[in-house]
This record gives C-alpha cells, sequence and structure tokens, in this order.
C-alpha cells in the first residue's frame, strides 16, 4: 500500500476522469472517491461497467459490476486479486500524482481485452507477470493470502 | 484524436489471421520448392532432356490448406511433361518411363533422399521426416489443343484424359489482377516489393478458398469423405462468385452466399464446367450419387451460415469460439494471439490510446496509454 504522498486531489481526479470519459459518474464521500462508467474495450467487445474506488494515497481498486466475470474451467481469473479487483499494475507503475483517467480507466480497457481473448483461448497476451514471481531464494514461498503458488 | 476501427476491420483481421494460421507454414512451402526445384533440374539435365515438371492445384493456386489430420501430409501435386506426340507414345509407355526417369532421381542420391512410390496414373516422391510428398502426374501436350492443354492417363493407362491445370491457374489468377496490383501498390509503400514473392501475397478469393477447403474437411471429417465437395469445385465456384476485394469479412459473406448461383443444370445434369475446358464438368461424379450434389449445397449452407455468424455476438471470445468451429482450435487461438499481441506492441510503442468509451485505438501519441504491469495475486481455482 502507497503512503500518502502529494499528488492529484480528489476533485481533480474526478474532473480529469469527466472530461476525459463524460458519460461515467464519478461520487465523492468520505474521502473515496468512486467512478462508474462503461468500457467497451474493442468494437468486437461486451460493454462492460467498471467501477473504481479510490481513497487518496492508496491503491485504485477498480472492479466489473456487469456483466459478471466468467472463468474457464477448472482455472481461475488471472490477474486479479481476492474480491476480483483487477490488478493492473505493479506498485511502482502507478502513483498518487498519476491521473486516473490516464491510466487506471485505459488500464482496464486492455486488462477487458486480454481477459476476453483468454476465455477462449486460455493465454493472457497482455504480458506482466502471472504467477507472480516466486523469489529465487525461497523454495518456500508462500503468497500473502497463504495460498502456495500453483 | 484517437482513431479506431470498425468491428468489421476487426473481424477482417482476426478471420486473416486465422486463416494464415491453416496456410502452408513458408519455411515447409520453402522446403518442398526446394525438393520440386531438385528433380525438375535433374530431368531437364539429361540428355536429351527427360521432359519438365510444374506445379498444378492449390500449390500453383496459393491455397494449400493444412491437413486437419495429426501428421498429415501436404499434397504436392506436380505435372511431369514429355514433350512426346500422342501418337508416338502409349499411356503405359508414358507412365513406365516416367518412373524410370524418377527412379534415375532417386538412385542419384539426391538431398532428403526421396522414396518412389508408384500409384495408379501417378508416381509419388516421398521425404522421409518431411510433411510433404509430391505426386507427380505423367502427361504430354494436347495436340488438339493450344497450349499449355495437355493429356493425362486416366487411372486405369486406357484413355487419354484432357486437362489444362496451368491454363486453370491462369484463369484463376486473371480473377484476381485487380486485387493484386492494389496489394502490391499498398505494399509498395511500406516495403521494398522485390522481396516479396508473388506467392506470399494473399487476395482476399484465395483467403476464401482456403477458409471453405478448412471448413469442408471439419464439416465431413474423414469418414464421408466420399460425399464431400472436391477443391476444384469450390475453387471454381468462389471464383466465378467473386467479384473483386473488398473487406474480407465481406467477401467470405458474399462467395458463400453466390457459390451455389454458378452451379448450372443442363437438362437435369447439375454442370460446374471448367473455365478452361467448357465441355469438361468437375462435377461429372455428382452424376453417380446424387448424395453428392446435396452434401454440396447442405454444406455451403452451412458454411455461410457459420461465416456470417461470426460477428453476431459481443466478445472476442465469442467470435474466437465461433472462428474455432469453422476454421480449427489452432487456427482460432493463433488469431486471438496475434490479435492481443499486435496491441501490446501498440501499447509499448506509445500508440495505443483510448476513446471516451473507453475503447482502444491508435492515437499519433496525445494521450497514449503509459506502459504498466499487469500483476496479480497466485492462481486459484474458481
Amino acid at each position: 500500500m502507497a503512503t500518502r504522498r502529494a499528488g492529484l486531489s480528489l476533485p481533480q481526479q474526478a474532473f480529469a476522469l469527466s472530461a476525459r470519459f463524460p458519460d461515467g459518474k464519478p461520487t465523492l464521500t468520505r474521502g473515496t472517491l468512486t467512478w462508474t462508467g462503461e468500457v467497451t474495450p474493442t468494437e468486437l467487445s461486451r460493454t462492460y461497467l467498471v467501477r473504481i474506488r479510490y481513497r487518496l494515497g492508496a491503491t485504485p481498486k477498480v472492479t466489473v459490476i456487469r456483466p459478471a466475470l466468467r472463468t474457464r474451467r477448472s482455472e481461475g481469473l488471472p490477474h486479479v486479486y481476492t474480491g476480483d479487483i483487477l490488478c493492473l499494475h505493479k506498485d511502482l507503475d502507478w502513483a498518487p500524482l498519476m491521473s486516473l483517467a490516464a491510466t487506471i480507466v485505459p488500464w482496464t480497457a486492455e486488462w477487458l481485452m486480454y481477459y476476453e481473448i483468454w476465455l477462449a483461448t486460455g493465454n493472457w497476451e497482455g504480458g506482466g507477470e502471472w504467477p507472480p514471481v516466486v523469489p529465487s531464494d525461497s523454495a518456500t514461498f508462500v503468497s500473502p493470502r497463504g495460498a502456495a503458488p500453483a | 484524436m484517437i482513431h479506431t476501427e470498425s468491428p468489421a476491420a476487426q473481424l477482417d483481421e482476426l478471420l486473416g489471421t486465422s486463416i494464415a494460421a491453416i496456410d502452408i507454414p513458408p519455411a515447409i512451402r520453402a522446403r518442398a520448392i526446394t525438393r520440386y526445384n531438385q528433380v525438375a533440374a535433374y530431368l531437364a539435365g539429361r540428355c536429351p532432356g527427360l521432359g519438365d515438371i510444374h506445379t498444378q492445384g492449390s500449390f500453383r493456386l496459393g491455397t494449400v490448406v493444412a491437413p486437419v489430420a495429426e501428421g498429415g501430409e501436404y499434397d504436392m501435386d506436380l505435372v511431369y511433361l514429355r514433350h512426346v506426340h500422342r501418337d508416338s507414345i502409349t499411356k503405359v509407355e508414358l507412365k513406365r518411363e516416367a518412373g524410370n526417369s524418377l527412379r534415375g532421381f532417386v538412385n542419384s542420391r539426391p538431398e532428403g533422399e526421396p522414396k518412389l512410390k508408384e500409384g495408379k496414373r501417378c508416381w509419388t516422391l516421398d521425404y522421409p521426416g518431411e510433411p510433404f510428398h509430391m505426386d507427380m502426374l505423367p502427361a504430354i501436350p494436347d495436340p488438339d489443343e493450344p497450349e499449355p492443354a495437355i493429356l493425362l492417363t486416366d487411372r486405369e493407362l486406357v484413355r487419354w484424359q484432357p486437362s489444362n491445370p496451368i491454363g486453370y491457374a491462369n484463369w484463376f489468377r486473371g480473377a484476381m489482377t485487380l486485387e493484386l496490383k492494389i496489394l502490391r501498390e499498398a505494399l509498395a509503400k511500406t516495403m521494398d516489393i522485390e522481396a516479396v514473392p508473388e506467392d506470399e501475397l494473399k487476395t482476399t478469393l484465395q483467403r476464401t478458398v482456403q477458409a471453405l477447403k478448412r471448413h469442408r474437411d471439419l464439416h465431413f471429417g474423414e469418414d464421408t469423405s466420399e460425399l464431400a465437395p472436391a477443391s476444384i469445385i469450390i475453387t471454381t465456384l468462389a471464383t466465378r462468385a467473386y467479384t473483386g476485394g473488398a473487406g474480407l469479412f465481406e467477401v467470405v459473406s458474399d462467395i458463400t452466399a453466390r457459390m451455389p448461383d454458378f452451379v448450372e443444370n443442363r437438362n437435369g445434369t447439375l454442370w460446374v464446367p471448367n473455365p478452361v475446358r467448357p465441355a469438361e464438368n468437375f462435377a461429372d461424379r455428382w452424376k453417380d450419387r446424387p448424395g453428392r450434389a446435396r452434401a454440396f449445397y447442405d454444406w455451403i449452407e452451412q458454411a455461410h451460415d457459420d461465416f456470417t455468424a461470426f460477428g453476431d455476438d459481443l466478445g472476442i471470445d465469442r467470435v474466437i469460439e465461433k472462428m474455432s468451429f469453422s476454421l480449427g482450435e489452432a487456427a482460432a487461438h493463433a488469431a486471438g494471439q496475434q490479435f492481443g499481441v499486435k496491441r501490446l506492441a501498440r501499447r509499448n510503442a506509445g500508440v495505443l490510446g483510448v476513446t471516451a468509451a473507453g475503447t482502444l485505438g491508435l492515437t499519433s501519441g496525445a494521450q497514449a496509454v503509459p506502459r504498466h504491469t499487469f500483476h496479480g495475486d497466485p492462481p486459484r481455482r474458481p
């Protein structure tokens, strides 16, 4: 979790989101920005309603409201955290001085495109680190969630 | 300004890459051509010359399709032309002499160490360890017709059978003249045109024929191949139904809709005339077994429905799943992979943009999507 440091304020983030994605809805409550908006990643794709929750200084959390994300038989979703929060970036890729509109929303569109390809092929073509890299000096690596990596 | 593509353009992209994935891989094609050139050089180098060979069928037309079956081989069909008059050779002699010449080639210990096998009317050069073999049909010029018409033997070596594979290929290529010109011009803008052999340019007609041949192979399987329409019938009808280059998806839809219209009914007999020998009916075998004609009509209707349905549901996954059904899983998955890889390259090159609708497109650089690394918790079971 990133520490609180100088960055765009929540109203600034909300303004940038509305400027770039006028059909989305930003709401500010109790120090948290919630943005819901539709993302259609490609011309052949479904339209997904997604929600971004962002508490100033924390990592933005993106979930897909509808349609519900599906999985392949005997395979969980790739590149997600618990609760099917999309894992769009590594810690260092994003900082609070970056605009959500310029990073998190486009990355969500990319995630959804690679998700659709993955649904059909079982392969994630978007690059990234998956499964997460196991430190080479630790043969008995245990993930933060307690599950041994597959 | 973000430039997006139309749904049709993206379907064209997925369809084009999946059909390219069932084409003969360039490396295998190059090795087959090397082998064929070695045979040709051997025959031409004897004194007196033992005749020449040339490709026919799908290798000549650029419509080769990978075999569906695991371990299946590419058939490279070749004509072995002897410059001998019809009156001075019998069919049996032609077949035997061709065999002697090819045995001489095999005994010269050429690279690839081919084995010679005898068929009913052809000789087969089989290259151990290679996924292709060459079927060589002995032939002589047809004295009753202008060049490049030839005479083949029938399977019983009793009758001469007129044929004109080069004339047919010229007719096929002639139908694509305009599209080939456009392809060549488009390519010339991006690279040295001399570096691209004509064989590697593929028109929407060639891609359509390949798609239909693969659909046929999957539709009929091996058990019912007696009913499956011949490639020459598919190619001829598709060429007649082809009206020029447009988007691949549109061309496939249009051709498959119109192909049945070009089967002629002549006094109750169904005809698919050979365009370069109008007296020859490619659908001659339909007479013996009426099920074949019905199988053709049912199949082409199914193919049309299957191909046009690619874009009916939303979701790239749905498109790929439907393409898997019609063109094979490996081909469809390859298309999905390339679709993703291409857009990843755009992001890494700083030209991937996103519209107000959250749709990925191309940007000249303003508001390009920044690089990032997809990450997450370790995989888990659903």
